[in-house]
């Protein structure tokens, strides 16, 4: 179409060059908004979804943990022993309690203590069942965080991404 | 400290997605689209606010909105490249009573979008009589009637 600088009004310039690359660079960014909306779904951005749990298997039982979460929220580690004997006790380092903040324990634990710089958590033994315990959580930093977190002896290091 | 963040972020975020998402989105405003504004300014109050809702962190984001945007400002007097890549440039719609369907396409615009603004504004009935239409910075249709 025909479109002179000299026949737009005052103030218009031609741009066509600019807008168009402007709409290009939106069509791209709107793949880009379903892009991301599709990766929240599969949980790569926490808070639910494939990508954001790991289940993680130990002689005492296992755990589902966050691995990518977000800050400032709330999440939940939920804790799986194995049928026991004896008392069951759940162990994390305090960099655990410094990336999270331990708003309850369902159902709570029997005992707390220290041992050798970790913090037990100590449950009732079951001989008969997998007992379940979820810990509720509320994210304190966000970053790339490093923790120890096991059963009884067989501790072992985890990482979670906390988004901004 | 995280107010100031929090803030600047949010704005940034906030004018990327609404640049990137196109002009007609908030221009042309619907009821749906009222909504969705309505439900982005809670959404983003919360994420600014966080769990302080003292004054203090009301007043250190209030601060840092109006710092960001006067700063913007200046930015936008200094360099007009940088205000074009911001605010967009005005798009020509219509030249001498004929559509530029890429500027219409491009802008997710109707010839609908051009002729009631040629109503409303000039009583213009057909785009024969229309010299130029205009797609303002501000998402506005500004209409020129042919003498």
């Amino acid at each position: 179409m025909p479109k002179t600088s000299s026949s737009l009004p005052e103030g218009i310039e031609d741009h066509t060059r600019f807008q168009q690359r402007v709409w290009r660079a939106q069509r791209w960014a709107w793949f880009g908004f379903a892009a991301i909306l599709i990766a929240a779904l599969f949980g790569a951005l926490g808070r639910g979804g494939l990508l954001s749990q790991q289940e993680l298997k130990l002689a005492g039982g296992s755990f589902e943990l966050p691995i990518i979460t977000r800050w400032n929220a709330p999440d939940e580690l939920r804790v799986f022993f194995s049928p026991s004997a004896s008392d069951r006790r759940l162990v994390v380092d305090p960099d655990f309690l410094t990336i999270f903040s331990v708003e309850g324990i369902d159902p709570p634990q029997k005992a707390a203590d220290y041992e050798n710089g970790r913090i037990g958590y100590v449950f009732p033994a079951d001989p008969g069942a997998t007992s379940q315990v979820i810990l509720r959580l509320h994210t304190q930093k966000p970053g790339l965080h490093s923790f120890h977190i096991g059963i009884d002896q067989d501790v072992i290091e985890r990482s979670v991404l906390i988004l901004p | 400290m995280d107010a100031v963040i929090r803030g600047v972020a949010i704005y940034f975020t906030l004018l990327v997605i609404i640049r990137l998402s196109g002009r007609r989105t908030l221009a042309q405003m619907t009821p749906f689209d009222l909504v969705i504004v309505l439900v982005i300014s809670e959404t983003t109050q919360q994420a600014m606010l966080g769990d302080d809702f003292s004054i203090t962190n009301s007043v250190l984001l209030i601060l840092t909105l109006f710092t960001t945007d006067i700063a913007l400002s200046y930015l936008k007097r200094w360099s007009r490249r940088t205000a074009r890549l911001m605010d967009g440039a005005p798009t020509v719609l219509v030249t001498n009573g004929v559509y530029d369907e890429a500027a219409l396409k491009g802008s997710r615009l109707q010839r609908d979008d051009v002729m009631q603004a040629a109503r409303t504004q000039q009583g213009i009935a057909s785009v024969k009589d229309i010299r130029f239409a205009i797609l303002e910075v501000s998402g506005n249709i500004s209409i020129i009637a042919k003498e």
